[in-house]
């Protein structure tokens, strides 16, 4: 089992009313190594939320998460930190490249989070790159990718790590819908070739079918 | 691809963005540099000073009115030298000038000097300081007038002690004139003003003033030590005789007249010894007769029946017998003056009865008994007496001249010791002689013996280590460095965050860099580190460019130093310097400082969630460090009201000025914490007007509007809150007097009696409504804020307190009552000494002992700054030998009249008078000048206060720009708009002036009440309104230059 959670729940703060707003209820999900998963539901269902808490960007108020046999629960932000690095590659609806860095550059970035950045990193990098189609931008800066390439290179920078895990938080969204398509073949392909479980929120039902499941939540629970 | 590589990538790629922290770096770097190196600066110039004005000079001895032979310190292998002062003028008598160093040399003197460079002068010749004759626009060649006083061997305040008109006048040709080099700026206190001085041939000047061998000075570039083996009885003052008697025996006195009471103590110890004490009284009377000015002895002869009388009997000669047809068993009584303050005398009188009458032939009947009275006993004739006391010529009779004539100076009757003791004693000693048997010692052995009983620090000859004291004033002095960087802290501070804000906006614009960084893996320090060791690399270049400005800066502040500002560092000649420890401090301090200035500035960012901070949000979440709670307002506003009463309760002034300004600073934080609260408040309330939702985006950015508030109102704060103590010359001041003087040559008349104005032919009708209060002067370090040292040996004044009594306005403490309870200006003491009420300063008395004097009493801005004030009485206990006042108050209803009257009567004492407020506001000018540079540099502060007002808005629209297309797109004209940007900032800027100015002088209306000052309201007005409505120009530019352009076209770019 590569990730658990187990009776998490979490809600909000209202700033207008100072009420709290439930967003997750007594969520109960297993997710075995190698899988491919889509999480989908209407806007504001918790999708986001759920994400950030398997990424461990957030905490749960109640409940347990497991990563690889691991309770995250107690864990300090350095120790999820350490986590995020070794385990999680994150893709976001915004490729977030660092502009004064080259394409090499960005995907090397997350080495630089482990105590001890491997010594193929580059290797690994720039054959990674390879098999996105871009060896021959490593030194181009993001301004000078398309839409798509920079998408490409934040899928790279998030397998860099070797994470047992990829979140990818709508990472179609600001894309067309070929970019759309070969970007979601892309990262299917390198999730097999990789053996990483794919967790990706999408509002579409085409890239949600392409997945080995669906998570559906609705009302903040799992439908 | 290392940490280091992103480091120095993202600074190239972001270098536009860090402009702003570059500018604030190298502004900060550039005053705090600056103003170490005017520190630097300063005391180079002070080291420098130091150096020409002692040369070679390690230690030395000042004898000041006591005079040693020359020989011995020859033989300590130290420089002899008399130190005097006087005045000198042109030849022409067009120019005086007054307390002129003059100075009798000789070539061991000018191997002292810093070049070593030797002066031979001729009997006739002089050479003087450049600053002497710049005043007398005299050259080599030319001639001047010295006019100083002849030293007395016995304080001419002593009862006997000769005529007060002993001057010397001596014309001399300039052989030539000494650059600082040379010696030019020989001064042994410490102090950065050269003094006008004069150097005359060592033996000229003792013949002329006849000394003979005598010096009353010795330097030395070793450690000198005046050796026991040197000294000789002539050191102490001392004469040994043998008289003879009815016994043989060995006589010791003193050319002072009075033996020194502590010399006498030990000369009585020698085995057989006694003591006598020899007075001049005014008359003797009888019931049968009198006689005019006689001799009288008082000796205790224990082993001599026939001359022992208890105190009540007195034993005369057949002489006066005869005068008087007294026979034994009558009464008689003796008149004679007793010594007052100053030269006052009163006439009092004692009534003995005849014991015994010895007849002339007795042995005992000898004018060895007389010591020398100057004016007396050097004169042939009765009637040609100078006692120095007002005589009654007439009452002299022939046959008191045939007593002269035969007798001389034989006394006419003998009391006991104890009995003329309790006549006679005053400060100056008790005992006239101190005798002993003479067994038939060796002369020469015994005058040794004696000798070595004797310590030279018992009349005062202390060996005083000039160049520790002056590295000591140098090291303690006004520390520019410090000084400056408290005047341009607020432009540091401003220039801080004005980096900090720019930096913000720059991170603010990368925050989903951060949030991708956290997510990724970095842990919140690595982010962090990495982010300020970027905003470091900026800095280092900023502080780098910032230590080259520095530079700059610091010759603009000498140059402000040495011209518009000369009142702070009077007399100073400035020499740049910048060390570089002082370098590299400054660096390593500007950047530690920008750094945790950022790092403090940042922390509420880095602590907003990744997730927040992905999608460029760093607002949410920051609820945990912000207080919803108006307790710490409540809080600091109990502390600034509890100061205020707390600092009028103090009598500390150092205290109250720091309670006082803590007390307003807390006020303004207090207003800033209710106006984060309003702030936070505000976000829930319901915006119906376009001005509330103008308002409501100041609370949007709480930090930004509150940094802007507070830079605003820290700067009109600090700049209103230090002008208040601008000050001008007040009567209370001045203590009411018009008229402030200094004589070169002691005036030891009392110009308030008859006899005093009549001394001088002073015009009594002219004089009718004049006081004059006199002082004593002790010789010492000048404490007033125009000496940049630190004083060592604060110039000791004294003066009958009940002549001041409710003249003065007091900081603190009042008159002092008790002896050795003394006064000074609070300027003085806090600034110049380092003192408040309560503490006490180290002075050594005539005897060489240490003595305490206690600060009791602070004058608000007085003109009695540089000097420590103590009663006449304590001051005479200490230095008995003080003779005449040197410093002068004067009260007058015709100020200018007297002034120049006084000053033509007193010429050859060497007065210089000048109105009390003249030299009030000389020294109020040096505080008046530092507010003036803080003013400047605190403007300055404000003024980029205005400019971050300026990019505040230009950011706010910018990042706004959307929903300002909106609101066009709405139907809101761009006017409206521009009205809307301009209100809510015209209220950051209003409020921030408002907060300032208030807590400003509610922090000094106090103090200035009970300082009797007012505040300056016309100037602070004006620059209050200035600061407003250049805010409101740079406001307006930034809305009109951001709000150009269509805005409707970014919600379509959206």
């Amino acid at each position: 089992m590569l990730l658990q959670l187990s009776h998490v729940s979490k809600s909000y703060t209202d700033p207008g009313s100072g009420q709290s707003v439930p967003v997750l209820k007594d969520i109960n999900i297993s997710i075995e190594a190698g899988e491919s998963i889509a999480i989908v539901g209407p806007s504001g269902c918790g999708k986001s939320t759920l994400l950030n808490l398997f990424g461990t960007l957030d905490t749960p108020d109640s409940g347990e998460i497991r990563l690889d046999g691991e309770s995250l629960t107690k864990c300090t932000t350095e120790q999820l930190a350490s986590v995020r690095s070794r385990k999680i590659g994150f893709i976001f609806q915004l490729h977030h490249l660092m502009p004064q860095c080259s394409v090499l550059e960005n995907v090397l970035l997350p080495t630089l989070a482990l105590a001890q950045p491997p010594s193929d990193a580059r290797q690994r990098a720039e054959h990674l790159l390879s098999q996105v189609g871009l060896k021959d931008r490593m030194a181009w800066k993001p301004a000078q990718l398309s839409g798509g390439e920079r998408q490409r290179v934040a899928v790279v920078r998030a397998l860099i790590n070797q994470p047992r895990l990829i979140l990818a938080d709508e990472p179609t969204g600001a894309l067309d819908e070929k970019n759309a398509e070969a970007l979601t073949t892309l990262l299917l392909d390198l999730q097999k070739t990789t053996s990483t479980t794919l967790v990706m929120v999408t509002h579409h039902p085409a890239q949600a079918a392409r997945m080995s499941r669906v998570l559906k939540i609705h009302e903040g629970r799992l439908a | 691809m290392s940490r280091l590589s992103l480091i120095l990538t993202s600074a190239r790629h972001y270098w536009n963005g860090h402009l702003g922290l570059l500018f604030g770096a190298f502004l900060a770097s550039a005053i705090l540099s600056g103003s170490l190196f005017v520190g630097d600066s300063v005391r180079a110039s002070l080291r420098r000073v130091a150096a020409f004005r002692l040369g070679q000079i390690q230690t030395g001895v000042l004898g000041g009115d006591r005079w040693f032979t020359e020989k011995l310190a020859r033989e300590s292998q130290s420089a002899p030298f008399i130190f005097t002062t006087g005045s000198a003028s042109a030849e022409n008598g067009n120019v005086r000038v007054n307390n002129a160093q003059i100075l009798g040399v000789n070539n061991s003197f000018w191997s002292l000097s810093p070049s070593e460079k030797k002066i031979d002068l001729g009997s006739n010749e002089i050479a003087i300081n450049d600053t002497l004759a710049r005043k007398l626009n005299a050259k080599t060649g030319d001639s001047i007038l010295l006019r100083l006083e002849r030293p007395s061997a016995i304080s001419r305040d002593a009862p006997l002690s000769g005529s007060t008109n002993e001057q010397v006048t001596l014309r001399r040709t300039i052989a030539t004139i000494l650059p600082p080099e040379d010696f030019g700026a020989f001064q042994l206190i410490a102090s950065q003003i050269t003094p006008d001085t004069a150097f005359v041939s060592l033996s000229d000047l003792q013949k002329q003033i006849e000394m003979e061998e005598r010096v009353n000075g010795a330097l030395s570039a070793l450690p000198l030590a005046l050796s026991a083996e040197k000294r000789v009885l002539e050191d102490f003052g001392l004469k040994l005789t043998r008289v003879s008697g009815s016994q043989k025996e060995w006589e010791i006195s003193t050319s002072r007249v009075f033996l020194d009471p502590i010399l006498a103590e030990k000369l009585l110890a020698t085995p057989q010894a006694y003591g006598a004490l020899t007075y001049l009284v005014n008359g003797i009377t009888s019931a049968k007769g009198g006689t005019p000015y006689s001799m009288i002895t008082a000796a205790d002869r224990m082993q001599r029946s026939e001359v022992k009388s208890d105190k009540s009997e007195v034993t005369i000669t057949q002489w006066l017998a005869d005068d008087h047809n007294l026979q034994v068993g009558d009464d008689l009584t003796l008149k004679y003056f007793t010594v007052g303050l100053g030269r006052e005398l009163k006439q009092q009188e004692a009534t003995f009865k005849v014991s015994k009458i010895l007849p002339m032939t007795d042995p005992e009947v000898t004018k060895a008994w007389t010591p020398e009275f100057p004016g007396v006993s050097d004169v042939d004739n009765c009637r040609d007496w100078e006692p120095g006391i007002p005589m009654d010529m007439k009452a002299i009779r022939d046959k008191d001249e045939k007593y002269w004539d035969d007798y001389k100076g034989t006394p006419k009757g003998f009391i006991s010791l104890a009995a003329g003791q309790k006549l006679w004693k005053n400060r100056f000693g008790a005992h006239t002689a101190i005798r002993f048997p003479d067994s038939g010692q060796d002369e020469a052995a015994l005058k040794q013996e004696i000798v070595s009983k004797l310590q030279l620090s018992d009349i005062g000859l202390v060996v005083r280590n000039f160049k520790a004291d002056a590295d000591a004033a140098a090291k303690g002095s006004v520390d520019f460095g410090g000084l400056f960087i408290g005047l341009s802290l607020f432009l540091i501070a401003a220039a801080l965050i004005f980096a900090a804000l720019l930096f913000l906006f720059t991170l603010e614009r990368r925050a989903s860099q951060i949030g991708l960084l956290l997510a990724i893996g970095w842990t919140p320090k690595n982010v962090r580190r990495v982010l300020l060791l970027e905003a470091g690399v900026i800095a280092i270049v900023g502080v780098f460019l910032g230590i080259l400005g520095g530079r700059f800066y610091t010759q603009l502040a000498l140059d402000g130093l040495s011209g518009a500002w000369n009142g702070a560092a009077k007399g100073l000649p400035l020499v740049f310097e910048a060390s570089l420890t002082t370098q590299i401090a400054a660096s390593i301090g500007t950047l530690l400082v920008v750094l945790l200035t950022l790092g403090w500035a940042s922390r509420k960012l880095f602590a907003t969630p990744a997730r927040h901070l992905i999608d460029g949000s760093i607002t949410s979440d920051l609820s945990r460090l912000t207080s919803h709670s108006n307790l710490p307002a409540h809080i600091t506003l109990l502390i600034a009201l509890t100061l205020i009463p707390a600092a009028m309760a103090s009598s500390n002034p150092m205290a109250v000025s720091g309670m006082f300004f803590g007390s307003g600073m807390l006020l303004m934080v207090t207003g800033l914490l209710y106006l984060r609260r309003w702030m936070q408040s505000d976000r829930n309330s319901l915006s119906q007007t376009l001005t509330q939702i103008g308002l409501r985006n100041i609370s949007r950015r709480t930090s930004r509007s509150l940094a802007v508030i507070g830079m605003m109102a820290g700067g009109i704060f600090l700049v209103v809150a230090v002008n208040a103590f601008r000050m001008d010359a007040t009567d209370s001041g001045a203590g009411g007097f018009a008229l402030i003087g200094e004589s070169s040559l002691p005036v030891y008349e009392d110009l308030n009696s008859k006899s005093g104005r009549e001394a001088f032919a002073l015009d009594e009708e002219l004089l009718t409504q004049t006081t004059v209060v006199p002082f004593r002067v002790r010789e010492g370090d000048d404490a007033s804020c125009l000496n940049l040292n630190r004083a060592q040996k604060p110039q000791l004044v004294a003066v009958d307190f009940i002549k001041l009594a409710d003249r003065f306005a007091f900081a603190s403490g009042s008159l002092p009552q008790q002896p050795l309870e003394a006064l000074a200006d609070q300027a003085t003491a806090m600034w110049g000494l380092g003192k408040g009420v309560g503490d006490t300063i180290d002075y050594i008395a005539a005897d060489g002992s240490t003595f305490q004097v206690k600060l009791t009493g602070l004058l608000a801005g007085s003109v009695l700054q540089g000097k420590v004030i103590i009663n006449e009485a304590s001051y005479l206990a200490k230095y008995p030998d003080a003779a005449g006042y040197r410093f002068f108050l004067i009260g007058s209803d015709k100020p200018d009249q007297v002034s120049a009257h006084l000053t033509r009567q007193l010429e050859q004492r060497g007065l210089a008078l000048e109105p009390a407020k003249q030299r009030l506001e000389a020294f109020l000018a040096v505080q008046n000048t530092y507010i003036g540079i803080f003013t400047i540099l605190g403007g300055l502060g404000v003024l980029l206060g205005t400019a971050g007002l300026g990019v505040l808005v230009a950011r706010h629209v910018l990042e706004r720009k959307g929903e300002l297309g909106l609101m066009q797109a709405l139907g809101f004209r761009s006017g409206a708009l521009r009205t809307m940007i301009l209100g809510e900032h015209a209220t950051l800027l209003v409020i921030g002036v408002l907060l300032g100015s208030f807590t400003a002088a509610l922090a000094v209306l106090p103090a200035l009440k009970q300082g009797g000052g007012d505040l300056p309201l016309p100037f602070l007005a004006t620059l209050i309104g200035g600061i407003l409505l250049l805010g409101l120009v740079i406001c307006l530019l930034a809305t009109v230059l951001a709000v150009r352009g269509k805005l409707i076209e970014s919600i379509r770019r959206e």
